[in-house]
């Protein structure tokens, strides 16, 4: 008895034993060639995952003794998977890991596309992916002057970081409709239903691990807006060190900024992260010289953005995850024109951002389910001196909140993805007028309730691959008013066109998509893809009746959403392991464009008779292109990429019924698309500095949809434009890195629809110490 | 042991509850600002008080004092009401900060048993002040004479040689050179640009700015300690109201007053075009009618006017 006793202690003293003797493996994650530090690389050992530190530090412990396999994965390298044994001695491993760049592609994995991990290589369609390294060396003071360099996006961002509205398009489909593309922050949506616009200046820079873009029309699986395509910006995760960044930045026309984050992945499965910038500058005149003479109370266009956000969350394993975000931003940027205001005339974004993310994996079935509230305050302040002084501010309250889901599992070579979402957009706004006594309200709701299946299927170990999608919407606009109070001779010319307590407008759209894909090997593959995307239109354009250029326009609240059918054939091949070339083409129809067209009335808005404009679903649309790109790193340590795209847009058929006016666009092209752009980078990183070149060519663009000569252009088609951009960065001292940029190196005087010019060639310093 | 721990753990959340509802108090507590209201004030003595009797034609003479009540002052808001009609004299914007408003209002006395003056002032918190001024008709008549200008003919903004500037109450026109000295007199220039699509000869006053404003043309103008405002009725002139035979016909001041109508008024008055009656009201509160004989739609052109203007 008491010998038993004793080999079952010596038994649970060894477990014991075993278990108090865990090791902790530790090391870092270097590239390859130039032993430059891997950020953000995820570390498996066994059941344990990690991310390493900016200085590619990782730090793992719990581990049991014996054979181990360790994997690390980063994006733009490929994988590494190692052997470890760790013997009963050994209490802590040193590891040393070296990457190898892995050309950047069909490899992948993005979420975008299919809303769950693929592969870029298995996904029958156009994926442009932006990692990391393109991040940290292409030139950029936001994250959506990055999206210039690929082929077919037009960004519209015309006084650079002075910019108060940046519009993103792709495919054609006009550079200054945000709404006709749908953008994503981690998965969920940042378009603003009052206007389809995203405020890019609030998305930080600091934390963004990569972008993913689906081109073409995503609405099978998005719904509204993704009718051009989808851009989803994802956020790096802290890792299990806690880790500190502090950045201070200046630059031309005396810009500042200063940004600091910190976040930490606890081994409860706990992580946290804070981050917040400030930035200020005090700008530039962006008026023509002929304004400059012709207004005295012109003033430089300054700005100042502060930005707060912290996240945290709870992830042990892949079987459940919880990630709550709160994102608040506050900018002020002045337009130029100050007579009395203590800042002339401003718009301010008081915006705060709260999401709630959870997923996680019950028997086979993946699932997932995200809430978020996004909240902009926004306020105008318009002011000037003509016959006597008019002062208004607008006030504009636009709330979004929304459920999405998602469900999915693999049923023998069914990949199914299912789900619902819902949607809420409201705006409630008034103009208040200070210089007499009018008060102009305007309000409206929108809903949306989607629900979406899709089923990829697999061939021939992968060989072949069919993505099947329908996706239904129904949208529900409601609770729509356009009042005046008090009107005067500012606004009583828009009195008749009030309106209050209309009836809901219901309208649905189905959206299907059915693409198909041919890979024979790793090195090739073809696809061809059909899909359905859809625009509703925007709050402002159902409530608001007001001024716009050239005229006065009536809101309308019965309008159609514009749809588009695409098809489009697409290649990627890898003739030798340093090159890869991808190309496609496309052709697309567009459906109930909505355009401004004359009613034939005229009112006088205190200047002049101008004419009355009304939003109709007027027009089909023609749009067809070529994409093509260029890939190689010929040296370990440089990348080199060519991106040339050809569209051309063209309005087929117009409803000249509807435009009294007179006016026929039928033959004409579409305003803000540029038939030819060319863009070119060169990436290098090098053990004392690392470098990005790139080089873009926009060709003309009509300034307009009749592409009629314009009065402040004094064209009918803006002039193309050459741009090229220099990024140098070092790092030293183990926790510095400087950089210096150089955006638009040949100082382009670019300029804009109303004449008014970009900021020309603009450098900033930046230091940053991380920990 | 447990419950030590649990105790301390009980007063951390009461301190962290306590400073929590600490920085929500001090967040949302805001120091309340008394707001007063604006206050307004006619003037008395030789100006048209509640009561006054005045002749159609008669110059009616509105002194206004005005302070925010320690906001800005933004608006000065002016109607007459006859009967079921009201009419906006002046709805101006302003910006006083200090000192208050202190200003004198001059119109025309109509045909109207009644005139109900409403001067409104408001401040930027969007408060006002009203005061009312009640005007009968005087008996008899007192419609005033006019001075007549049969032809003005000034060269546009690239026309050096012919006079470019204009002071309408007696028609005399300047050069670049002659205006220096004169610059307070000026009430007129002409220009050609091109707008909404159109070549438009335009008329406009030395006080008028923003995009298209008289500096663009006449830079000179910038620099003027003195300039100006002369409002057009742009309404009239672009829907011709006023034809060049009824121009043709006003032998006193009747049509020039009535005319005007303050409502769709501006220092800048575009298509100014051949046989265009545009009524006018200067910087001195004197009513007049511009006929345009002819105007050319080039920069270095001429305008030929027909002017006539209360004596």
């Amino acid at each position: 008895m008491t010998r038993r006793a004793l080999v079952i202690l010596t038994l649970l003293g060894c477990f014991a034993s075993s278990l108090i003797a865990q090791h902790t493996a530790e090391g870092t994650v270097l590239e390859h060639g130039s032993r430059l530090p891997v950020a953000g690389a995820h570390v498996r050992i066994g059941p344990k995952v990690t991310a390493t530190d900016l200085n590619g530090f990782f730090s793992i412990d719990g581990l049991d003794p014996g054979l181990q396999t360790i994997t690390v994965t980063a994006i733009g390298f490929e994988e590494h998977i190692a052997s470890l044994q760790l013997g009963p001695g050994q209490k802590q491993e040193k590891l040393t890991i070296l990457l190898k760049e892995k050309m950047q592609g069909l490899d992948e994995v993005v979420v975008t596309a299919t809303r769950s991990e693929n592969r870029i290589s298995d996904i029958p369609g156009r994926i442009e992916m932006i990692s990391p390294e393109k991040l940290r060396l292409t030139v950029s003071q936001s994250i959506d002057e990055v999206l210039a360099l690929l082929p077919g996006v037009t960004v519209s961002r015309s006084f650079g970081l002075f910019s108060h509205k940046s519009t993103v398009s792709m495919r054609g489909l006009g550079g200054n409709e945000q709404a006709r593309t749908l953008v994503l922050v981690d998965g969920i949506p940042v378009n603003k239903a009052d206007g389809g616009s995203v405020n890019w200046n609030l998305i930080s820079m600091l934390d963004i691990e990569r972008v993913e873009l689906l081109k073409g029309p995503g609405s099978a699986l998005y719904g509204g807006n993704a009718m051009g395509g989808v851009i989803n910006v994802i956020r790096r995760k802290p890792s299990h060190k806690t880790e500190a960044n502090l950045g201070l930045s200046y630059g031309t026309y005396n810009t500042r900024g200063i940004k600091a984050n910190a976040g930490r992945q606890h081994n409860s499965g706990l992580f946290w992260s804070a981050g917040a910038f400030a930035r200020a500058s005090d700008g530039y005149i962006t008026q023509s010289w002929a304004d400059r003479q012709a207004n005295p109370y012109i003033v430089k266009s300054a700005f100042d953005e502060k930005m707060m956000a912290v996240r945290g969350g709870y992830k042990k394993s892949d079987r459940f995850e919880v990630n709550l975000d709160l994102s608040v931003f506050d900018d002020r940027r002045e337009t130029g024109e100050k007579v009395n205001q203590p800042h002339g005339n401003t718009t301010d974004h008081d915006s705060y951002h709260f999401r709630a993310a959870f997923a996680g994996r019950e028997a086979k079935w993946n699932w997932s389910a995200a809430l978020f509230y996004l909240n902009e305050n926004y306020k105008r302040v318009s002011e000037w001196q003509k016959d006597d002084y008019t002062w208004y501010d607008v006030r504009s309250l636009r709330e979004d909140l929304g459920l999405l889901t998602a469900l999915s599992r693999n049923v023998g070579r069914h990949s199914l993805t299912a789900g619902f979402d819902i949607r809420h957009g409201a705006v409630d706004a008034s103009d208040i007028y200070y210089t007499s006594t009018d008060q102009v309200d305007n309000k409206g709701k929108m809903r949306f309730l989607g629900f979406y299946f899709q089923d990829q299927l697999h061939f021939f170990d992968d060989k072949l691959q069919l993505i099947a999608g329908l996706r239904y919407d129904e949208a529900l606009f409601y609770d729509a008013a356009f009042v005046i109070h008090q009107p005067s001779a500012e606004t009583r010319f828009m009195s008749s066109y009030q309106f209050s307590g209309l009836s809901a407008q219901h309208w649905g759209a189905m959206s299907p998509r059915l693409s198909i894909q041919y890979k024979p090997h790793n090195n090739f593959r073809v696809f061809l893809s059909y899909s359905r995307g859809f625009r509703p239109s925007v709050l402002d354009d159902l409530c608001r009746s007001g001024r716009v250029r050239g005229g006065f326009k009536v809101a309308r609240p019965n309008l159609k959403p514009e749809s588009i059918d695409n098809l489009e054939a697409g290649i990627d091949y890898r003739p030798i392991e340093i090159l890869h070339i991808a190309a496609s083409i496309f052709y697309a129809a567009g459906h109930d464009f909505l355009y401004y067209v004359s009613t034939g009335d005229s009112i006088d808005m205190g200047f002049g008779n101008r004419p009355v404009m009304i939003r109709s679903n007027i027009s089909e649309v023609n749009i067809y292109g070529f994409e093509g790109s260029v890939n190689s790193s010929p040296l370990s340590f440089l990348n080199l990429t060519a991106a040339y795209a050809f569209t051309v847009s063209k309005i087929t058929g117009y409803a000249a019924s509807l435009a009294v006016s007179g006016v026929d666009l039928t033959g004409k092209t579409l305003a803000d698309v540029p038939r030819h752009t060319f863009t070119a980078g060169a990436f290098a990183r090098l053990s004392f500095l690392d470098a990005g070149l790139t080089a873009r060519y926009t060709g003309k663009m009509f300034v307009n949809d009749q592409n009629s000569y314009d009065d402040l252009v004094l064209s009918n088609q803006y002039p193309a434009t050459f741009t090229l951009d220099l990024k140098l960065r070092k790092s030293f001292l183990k926790h510095f890195d400087l950089g210096f940029t150089i955006q638009n190196l040949l100082d382009q005087k670019i300029y804009e629809s109303k004449g008014a010019v970009g900021p020309g060639r603009f450098m900033l310093v930046d230091l940053s110490c991380h920990l | 042991m447990c419950f030590a721990k649990s105790h301390t753990n009980t007063h951390r959340m009461q301190r962290i509850f306590f400073w929590l509802l600490l920085l929500i108090i001090l967040g949302c507590s805001k120091a309340e600002q008394p707001s007063l209201k604006p206050i307004i004030i006619m003037k008395t003595g030789s100006y048209t008080v509640n009561g006054s009797k005045v002749p159609p034609g008669g110059r009616l003479s509105f002194g206004i004092t005005a302070s925010g009540g320690g906001a800005t002052l933004t608006n000065l808001l002016i109607r007459r009401k006859l009967g079921d009609q009201v009419i906006t004299e002046l709805d101006k914007g302003i910006y006083i900060n200090e000192g208050g408003l202190n200003i004198d209002f001059t119109a025309v006395k109509g045909m109207a048993e009644e005139e109900d003056w409403t001067f409104m002032v408001m401040n930027a918190n969007r408060d006002t002040a009203v005061a009312q001024v009640q005007v009968l008709l005087g008996e008899g008549s007192a419609w005033g004479s006019l001075l007549h200008f049969e032809s003005v003919v000034l060269g546009m903004q690239h026309n050096g040689s012919l006079p470019n500037y204009l002071d309408l109450h007696n028609g005399i026109s300047y050069t670049q050179e002659q205006v220096q000295g004169h610059e307070a007199e000026i009430d007129l220039v002409a220009f050609v640009y091109t707008t909404g699509g159109i070549i438009s000869p335009t008329l406009c006053c030395p006080a008028y700015s923003g995009s298209s404003s008289v500096t663009g043309h006449y830079p000179a103008i910038a620099g003027w300690v003195v300039r100006n405002s002369t409002l057009y009725d742009y309404y009239t002139s672009d829907n011709q109201l006023i034809s060049a035979e009824t121009f043709d016909a006003a032998v006193n001041d009747s049509l020039l007053v009535t005319a005007f109508n303050p409502g769709n008024v501006s220092g800048l008055c575009k298509y100014a075009f051949a046989d265009r009656v545009i009524p006018f009201r200067t910087e001195e509160g004197k009513y007049g009618l511009i006929k345009v004989k002819h105007a050319d739609e080039l920069s270095d052109g001429a305008i030929e006017l027909e002017i006539k203007i209360q004596q």
